[in-house]
């Protein structure tokens, strides 16, 4: 009898509370998910919502807006960015990823505490596992890019015994996968760069900030299509594939098809598809795609003409 | 990055709901509430339909003309339809009917 008092009596004092903080829990979910849409919008939606919000009548109701809040942030910014794709193919991606990255950490969780505890090991409890270095994602929102850290706490850039090992063995870059989960990457996209790399490249090259319309990814189209250079002008050569894959490429068969041919070119040591492959890529889009599509290649197309950058 | 602009407007069934509240009255302007309680419509579904008309031309938005420390509360942001997505809403509504709502 009075064990089910006790839990009547617990249960009244959370609900209790949970009523007493739902107006402050809907504001703060609401807050939250105006950031997920994109940020010249962000603060317009946050304010419109909170008074949304107010004229709401129950306090159950009121949750449910600010949780569905997330549902609307996340088609603006897809409309916003790309508007020729329909959402569900946003969804379907975001899905892929979120599958996708679940199995490889499920995989690669034992590879991943065995590297954690090496590093814990050999700097001692306090030191950090991860290395968090500033990258610009989707919509220009800086995010942090985790790695294992690998290199020494006290000296710049000397790496660690332990973190010899884990460059030798990629095993530093697993924790990508935890940012392809978090939703700050995908598996397949431009590759992400450095803030102060990204505003000299955008002031360099026109039309730079549009590879900002997708989610940086772990694999990049233009990685599979142009060898390794880090001038500007090869950053130019690239942003045309990133752009070519932003405007053509969003389609998880599409994604599945990059990650299966940059595992093939990798596996039979080519640095890059070959020239046949790629052109294969092209006239499937031009026989897939409809005029209007075509004539937004083309202004991309004009600029790479102008720019020399065909191949 | 530019902002693009959504020429074509894709009609779906939620979009006509939407259209349908402002055409009952195309002189006022309503906030996003106000849409919501005609429509009926999930906030999620709500706030994009609404941003991609404006976007697209067909409605106008501005801030409520308050001080939100005065009346103690958020200012909410006022949707009014255009002369353009007066017409084209019509447009729509009559190779359909307005009783695809009901």
């Amino acid at each position: 009898m009075w064990r089910e008092l006790l839990a009547a009596l617990v249960i009244g004092m959370i609900s209790d509370e949970l009523l007493g903080w739902s107006d402050c829990l809907g504001r703060w979910l609401v807050r939250r998910n105006a950031r997920y849409a994109p940020p010249t919008q962000s603060a317009r939606l946050e304010e419109e919502w909170l008074a949304h919000l107010e004229r709401i009548p129950g306090k159950l109701s009121r949750l449910v807006f600010a949780l569905d809040c997330r549902r609307a942030s996340f088609l603006i910014a897809h409309q916003y960015y790309s508007p020729h794709v329909s959402a569900w193919t946003a969804v379907r991606l975001r899905a892929f990823d979120l599958l996708l990255s679940l199995s490889v950490l499920a995989a690669t969780m034992p590879t991943m505490l065995l590297a954690a505890f090496a590093i814990k090991i050999e700097d001692g409890w306090h030191a950090p596992v991860f290395d968090a270095s500033p990258r610009l994602g989707q919509g220009g929102r800086p995010f942090n890019v985790l790695r294992f850290r690998s290199t020494r706490l006290d000296t710049d850039g000397t790496p660690t015994r332990v973190g010899r090992f884990l460059r030798i063995c990629r095993i530093d870059q697993l924790p990508l996968i935890l940012c392809v989960f978090r939703g700050h990457m995908a598996f397949v996209g431009p590759r992400p760069e450095h803030p102060t790399r990204a505003i000299a490249l955008a002031a360099a090259i026109p039309l730079y900030a549009e590879r900002y319309k997708v989610k940086p990814g772990i694999i990049g189209w233009s990685q599979l299509c142009y060898p390794y250079g880090s001038t500007t002008q090869d950053a130019a050569a690239k942003l045309s594939y990133d752009l070519y894959f932003a405007e053509n490429m969003l389609s998880v068969l599409r994604h599945i098809a990059i990650l299966v041919q940059t595992v093939t070119t990798v596996v039979w040591g080519h640095r890059v598809l070959s020239a046949r492959s790629r052109r294969t890529w092209r006239e499937r889009r031009c026989l897939a795609k409809t005029p209007e599509d075509r004539g937004r290649n083309s202004r991309v197309e004009a600029w790479m003409k102008k720019n020399r950058l065909r191949d | 990055m530019g902002k693009r602009q959504v020429h074509d407007v894709r009609m779906s069934f939620q979009t006509m709901k939407v259209l349908g509240a402002f055409l009952n009255q195309p002189t006022d302007e309503f906030s996003g509430a106000d849409v919501q309680k005609i429509s009926s419509l999930a906030s999620g579904t709500l706030y994009p339909i609404l941003l991609r008309l404006e976007s697209a031309g067909w409605l106008d938005s501005r801030w409520e003309d308050v001080d939100p420390a005065h009346v103690g509360r958020p200012r909410r942001r006022l949707y009014k339809i255009t002369p353009n997505g007066l017409s084209r809403a019509g447009e729509v509504f009559a190779s359909v009917g307005l009783g695809a709502l009901t």
